[in-house]
């Protein structure tokens, strides 16, 4: 019954969040200034006020603002964001284009991210004063004060123009003739090291300080010492009664790092010119294309939500108290 | 005695950084036998059983002194020798089993680890060794209870778990830290029973660290009363109540008339003054509360002296016994 | 036990005695850490250039005074070099420095106040306002800080103001959860009770009682926030989206992208500039973080 329960519990939690969401996108929708009629009226040349009128009467923008709310909250439901003024497109198809590509990113990222920093984090905890947790310190924080852009362009310049080992940017090579599709996947792949790489620096950083402060809390209780009695080596104590004690608050931000990364894709997508969300939010800034922006604003947000409630789940799978509590 | 005991600790000192809270300690156990570690919190009593492990909390050291276990010296012994030790030969029994156990690993697992760890069996094996051995121990239903996670159990189901998992590789020594401190007392007396009936039928030698009086005369072979890290006084235990000459052991025991009412708090406070800081004093750690200290007490540690058969006393002013030619022994 | 634990009596000494000697050690120690007084000694050094720009770099740092792209360390009129319009790289920098702090600094100071607001309210009176105001901080932590950022500044026009307020709401939450629990776990104690029972308003216990004790851990992120709040400015300017009336670092970093393959220093020079700043910010937050907290060493939230 708790197995089915718990899960439950963690959905019904995204409901009032999602309806948040909304009001918050609604309300920077009404901040925006001019409306669909200003910008049709500024696209046909010549209108006059009473047209507009009936125009704002036609598409419901002259009722009250509850009303409106609430037709904006039915368009988010459908995943309707409108139509793109600048690509002529509606929003949503425009979004669920790019959506991939800045999810593989991500992906890259955060699984670059996370095994990298636990096990600096892991190994700094064990090695707690030495040099090498002093050395390694200082590198993390170094990654974690450096700003995304700079070290994509550093390494755009380093990588790509001084070694000339990897692509400056995009996503594959332009006109480029593969003779298999292994080619195509491995151009794909030295495509995505600088991204992924510049992109993860700073969650790295954040991993391995997050795992090697929950580490040395863990490597302090006493079932440590006990599993040390039992003669275990070192190394297996950490990987079996350690690391999983240790992960659990480690998870806990994951949301809110989901929510930065996608920030940090704007900036290293419009560096490393990858078709992404990112890049087309760069785009729509560049455009002042509203609904785009709030369509990935919302997105974006969305997305948080769901891992917010996955990391909910994951916790229950890797904390058995947890499952009793609920 | 001439055979050598099983576990031998001659002049054993551990150093922290700031303080040396265990000076010159020495006692032996031997098989089959319980011996018990008897001081108040700060004696230095489980400093001395996580050198037995070399598992000191960070920054100790031993400094000084031998732990000759079955023969080996474990103070040099590497760390790959000593995970062949630990768990295997030696295996502890720690105070809090509320902490003591892996909270996201089950119990099956935690106990079926070390025996695979130590004798590669495998993992279906070590599972069906870790249900026999929850049985053994009395925990009730363990084919079933050894999928459960450490929360699920009573305390003292859990100290029964603990001890599950020492006793696994049939260790020759089992080294129990307050095992039953922090347990009901009709679960402590179970929980006693139940490793003094494991030590006969593994006969392995128990050392038995604990502050209660009462328990360590029910229990023991023999006890060895730290006080601030040093060893005042050993003895057999059938002659505690009746027969220890330390003004500090008498002190402990005169706290309580009835041994059987000692509680497990509350009667060290009858003494007058407290431990901190004692383990600096260059003389006897306990003149500062002996109501008999004379000045020579501070100059230096007295020897000490045997005053009967396995009754050795660090003390020049105890009182008397009927043993005139009293010898020296150790230092 | 005998294992010796130098935090146990300093813990259990705790009494109705209101504690405010922590604030006057941890200064202290934050003076004992090396990288914290090393990180001090550059922001002041900044922020000294900063105050002094029109002295340090006289006349208009977007002004044409050299030949483009002259490399650093080449020319004694441009010693950092100039960009493609022949601007002067220091005198960038030095400007910049005025930005990156001023909007660093006021967003800080934005996401404290609302984040303490916001928290004390929800921990002191708990109940229904707290549950309404946790739901708030879950939604604020829930939207991307950055795209939410990058969204206001689009819509109302990027300037100095509503940048820094942009910046501001997106850092408040992490503020209003540290100062919620703070309220929650003092206004449980004897000190705060005392004062209850003594007939002391609700304000009077926020603002005199409970606040001056609950600020110590706040203060140890500030250092953080302003740090981030750096970092967002610098990206917000590269994407274009900084005050175009201000020199900002960020915005020199993007200028110099396109001309990244012949003149890379256009683009690396202003980015140390961000890294510098940063960085010392970051160690004196560790140092706070450490003097503040012993027991936490390093964790970030």
């Amino acid at each position: 019954m708790r197995a089915i329960l718990a899960p439950l519990k963690v959905l019904a939690h995204t409901v009032p969040t999602s309806v948040g969401i909304a009001v918050v996108t609604f309300l920077l929708v009404q901040l925006a200034p001019g409306d669909a009629v200003d910008v049709f009226a500024g696209e046909s040349g010549a209108a006059t006020a009473e047209t507009m009128a009936g125009l704002r009467r036609a598409l419901g923008l002259d009722l009250p603002l509850l009303d409106r709310l609430l037709a904006h909250l039915s368009g988010l439901v459908r995943f309707d964001f409108g139509c793109s003024i600048r690509y002529n497109a509606p929003v949503a198809s425009l979004v669920a284009e790019r959506l991939p590509s800045t999810l593989a990113l991500m992906g890259c990222a955060l699984a670059l991210a996370l095994v990298v920093g636990i096990l600096l984090g892991t190994l700094m905890a064990c090695t707690a004063g030495s040099w090498l947790d002093r050395g390694l310190s200082a590198v993390i924080l170094f990654f974690y004060s450096v700003p995304g852009f700079w070290i994509g362009l550093m390494s755009i310049v380093f990588f790509a123009v001084r070694l000339g080992v990897l692509p400056t940017g995009g996503m594959e090579t332009i006109g480029g003739d593969f003779s298999g599709p292994g080619d195509a996947l491995l151009d794909r792949l030295r495509h995505m090291v600088l991204p992924t790489v510049s992109m993860a620096l700073f969650f790295i950083a954040i991993y391995a300080r997050l795992m090697r402060s929950s580490t040395l809390q863990v490597l302090g209780l006493d079932h440590v010492r006990v599993a040390a009695a039992k003669g275990l080596p070192r190394w297996v104590v950490v990987r079996r009664h350690v690391l999983r004690n240790a992960l659990l608050p480690v998870t806990t931000m994951a949301g809110v790092h989901i929510g930065a990364m996608l920030g940090g894709a704007i900036v290293i997508e419009t560096v490393f010119s990858w078709p992404g969300l990112g890049r087309l939010a760069y785009e729509a800034l560049m455009s002042r294309d509203f609904k785009i922006l709030l369509a990935i604003l919302f997105l974006s947000s969305i997305l948080v939500m769901f891992t917010n409630a996955l990391v909910d789940l994951l916790q229950l799978w890797l904390d058995p108290r947890i499952r009793r509590r609920r | 005695m001439t055979r050598a005991p099983l576990l031998l600790v001659d002049g054993l000192s551990v150093a922290f950084p700031t303080a040396t809270p265990v000076r010159d300690v020495g006692f032996t156990v031997g098989e089959g036998e319980t011996v018990a570690l008897v001081g108040e919190s700060g004696s230095g009593k489980s400093l001395v059983a996580s050198s037995l492990l070399r598992l000191l909390p960070a920054g100790g050291r031993i400094v000084g002194g031998a732990v000759r276990f079955e023969g080996t010296d474990v103070t040099r012994s590497t760390e790959a020798e000593l995970t062949h030790l630990r768990g295997r030969r030696i295996a502890m029994v720690f105070q809090e089993p509320a902490t003591a156990l892996d909270p996201v690993m089950t119990i099956g697992r935690q106990v079926a680890e070390v025996i695979e760890w130590h004798e590669g069996a495998s993992r279906r094996a070590a599972r069906a060794r870790a249900i026999e051995l929850l049985d053994l121990v009395r925990l009730p239903d363990p084919s079933r209870r050894v999928d459960s996670y450490p929360h699920e159990l009573s305390g003292g189901q859990r100290q029964r778990v603990m001890i599950a998992m020492a006793i696994a590789c049939r260790p020759k020594l089992v080294v129990a830290d307050e095992p039953t401190t922090a347990l009901d007392v009709t679960i402590q007396a179970q929980v006693l029973e139940l490793l003094d009936r494991l030590r006969r039928e593994l006969s392995m030698g128990v050392l038995l660290i604990s502050h209660d009086l009462g328990v360590v005369g029910q229990w023991a072979d023999r006890v060895v009363v730290l006080y601030a890290g040093r060893k005042l006084e050993e003895l057999p235990a059938e002659r505690l109540f009746d027969g220890a000459r330390h003004p500090y052991t008498r002190g402990l025991l005169a706290a309580s008339p009835r041994p059987s009412a000692l509680g497990a708090d509350g009667l060290l406070t009858e003494i007058p003054g407290q431990i901190d800081g004692a383990d600096r004093l260059p003389g006897c750690p306990f003149s500062p509360r002996c109501a008999l200290a004379r000045p020579s007490c501070d100059d230096r540690m007295p020897d000490l002296v045997a005053v009967g058969p396995e009754h050795t006393v660090a003390c020049p002013v105890a009182p008397r016994g009927g043993i005139a030619d009293a010898v020296a022994v150790g230092r | 036990m005998t294992a010796p634990s130098p935090s146990a009596p300093a813990a259990v000494a705790e009494t109705a005695a209101r504690p405010s000697r922590p604030t006057m050690r941890a200064l202290r120690a934050l003076v004992g850490s090396r990288p914290a007084v090393a990180g001090l000694v550059v922001l002041g050094l900044v922020a000294l250039v900063a105050i002094l720009a029109p002295f340090v770099a006289p006349g208009d740092p977007l002004a044409m005074v050299a030949r483009p792209f002259v490399r650093p360390g080449v020319s004694g009129a441009v010693p950092l070099g100039s960009d493609a319009l022949g601007r002067d790289l220091f005198a960038g920098v030095v400007h910049g420095a005025r930005a990156s702090l001023v909007i660093g600094l006021a967003a800080t100071v934005v996401g404290l106040l609302v984040g303490t607001l916001v928290g004390a309210t929800a921990g002191y009176f708990g109940g229904r306002a707290d549950l309404v105001l946790v739901r708030l901080i879950e939604l604020f932590q829930t939207i991307p800080n950055f795209v939410l950022v990058v969204v206001m500044v689009a819509i109302v026009q990027p300037t100095i103001v509503t940048i820094t307020l942009a910046i501001g709401i997106v850092s408040w939450p992490p503020v209003a959860r540290l100062v919620r629990a703070e309220f929650r776990a003092l206004g449980a104690r004897d000190f705060v009770l005392a004062a209850r029972a003594a007939g002391c308003g609700d304000l009077h216990m926020m603002l005199r009682e409970i606040l001056p004790n609950a600020l110590p851990p706040v203060i140890s992120t500030a250092s953080v926030m302003v740090a981030s709040a750096i970092l967002m400015e610098s990206a917000l300017s590269f994407l274009g989206m900084g005050d175009p009336n201000l020199v900002s670092w960020g915005a020199m970093v993007g200028a110099g992208r396109d001309s990244l393959r012949s003149a890379w220093h256009v683009s690396a020079v202003p980015g140390l500039a961000i890294v510098v700043v940063v960085l010392a910010l970051n160690f004196v937050g560790e140092g706070l973080e450490e003097a503040f907290d012993p027991r936490r060493t390093g964790e970030r939230r």
